[in-house]
């Protein structure tokens, strides 16, 4: 029961805690994508540079750019194996983030971008789209750490590849007003 | 507050939006199949200088659950294993007929076809080289346009197709174990 009435504690003091009207950051993450649906590429590492520029104090644009290297993947049948190169994914476009909280904060989000697909003898630019949830918490004033799961989406033509993204990510909050 | 609802709902729409644009979540996808080739093929310029294959996709169990959303073919690959038991050096080439056809010489195949893959070397009987393993990796790149076309279209179509492999050495006998038409359906809405 301490231990509740403790963490309850500080979840109100992280949740009360004033959002800053605007300001800029500079971030990175890393993590995996995981291919959704796809048979001819594995998962693999995922990292990435953010820009978050907050607006209003729920509002924020985030121009990113993010790397994933697909691993190999094989398909067997019989005494056959078919080994498939990885897909490696670059990608960079901007989200939109819905702010809820103080240093605490749970927000959806929805991007665009440009996709890159590369492996040999394949090589396409689609347009991307994403959408998740992400889980920030502001231990200090000017740092922040990130979690987030999202789903992206490479799209040509009526079809489309898909990666579940999960991320880890430090921010660095260069300025914010008001100063705290 | 007001303004905050609107954006949440705006986002929301963009995800639906997003979601309609890309193609619904569990039907867009990129799904593995094999048409497997009888096994083993064994091509003799004496007596069978071709092996003819009425290849119907159809019979592939995920070629049939995906046809209806099948969009294209995202990648294909000719697998298998080329052992030249007698005769010089020389290439395999695979051809392709859109639907049904009974060829019955090389030369009616060369004007009645297109060549769909290949040409592959393949070194004299006897040798190191007499044998060759294709992979997807070295297989991929001995597709020709022409040919990759009328098997997209017919993979877009009713799945049916006609397949012919055989040597340009003058003299050959090659035979093809586990030979495979390995493909990557796109499927979507």
């Amino acid at each position: 029961m301490k231990h509740l009435a403790a963490i309850a504690a500080i979840a109100c003091a992280f949740a009360a805690e004033p959002a800053h009207a605007v300001g800029v950051g500079v971030g990175a993450f890393g993590g995996v994508g995981i291919p959704i649906i796809q048979q001819d590429t594995g998962q693999g590492p995922l990292i990435g540079l953010r820009l978050p520029v907050r607006l209003l104090s729920f509002v924020t644009v985030e121009p990113y750019y993010s790397h994933t290297t697909g691993r190999e993947s094989d398909r067997s049948f019989g005494d056959i194996t078919v080994v498939y190169d990885g897909i490696d994914v670059s990608s960079y476009g901007a989200n939109l983030l819905l702010t809820f909280g103080g240093r605490l904060q749970l927000y959806p989000y929805a991007g665009v971008g440009s996709f890159h697909l590369t492996r040999p003898s394949f090589d396409e630019t689609r347009t991307g789209y994403n959408f998740g949830l992400g889980l920030g918490v502001s231990p200090l004033s000017r740092l922040s750490l990130h979690l987030r799961g999202e789903l992206a989406a490479a799209v040509s033509g009526g079809v489309s590849r898909k990666w579940a993204n999960l991320t880890a990510g430090l921010t660095y909050h260069l300025f914010q007003f008001p100063v705290r | 507050m007001r303004i905050h609802r609107a954006l949440l709902a705006g986002l929301a729409a963009a995800a639906v939006t997003a979601l309609v644009a890309t193609g619904c979540f569990l039907t867009s996808a990129q799904i593995f199949a094999h048409f497997d080739l009888p096994n083993p093929v064994t091509v003799d310029s004496q007596t069978h200088p071709f092996e003819r294959v009425a290849a119907d996709l159809n019979q592939i169990q995920q070629y049939r659950a995906q046809k209806s959303k099948l969009m294209g073919l995202s990648d294909i690959a000719v697998v298998g294993t080329f052992t030249n038991l007698s005769g010089p050096a020389g290439t395999i080439e695979v051809w392709i007929t859109p639907g049904p056809t009974n060829f019955s010489t090389v030369a009616q195949v060369k004007s009645g076809a297109v060549r769909l893959w290949g040409p592959e070397s393949i070194g004299a009987a006897g040798t190191g080289a007499a044998v060759v393993t294709l992979t997807r990796q070295n297989s991929d790149n001995l597709f020709t346009a022409a040919g990759k076309s009328i098997l997209i279209n017919q993979a877009k179509g009713n799945g049916m197709f006609t397949l012919y492999a055989f040597g340009t050495a003058g003299v050959y006998k090659i035979r093809v174990d586990h030979g495979s038409l390995v493909l990557v359906l796109d499927a979507g809405e």
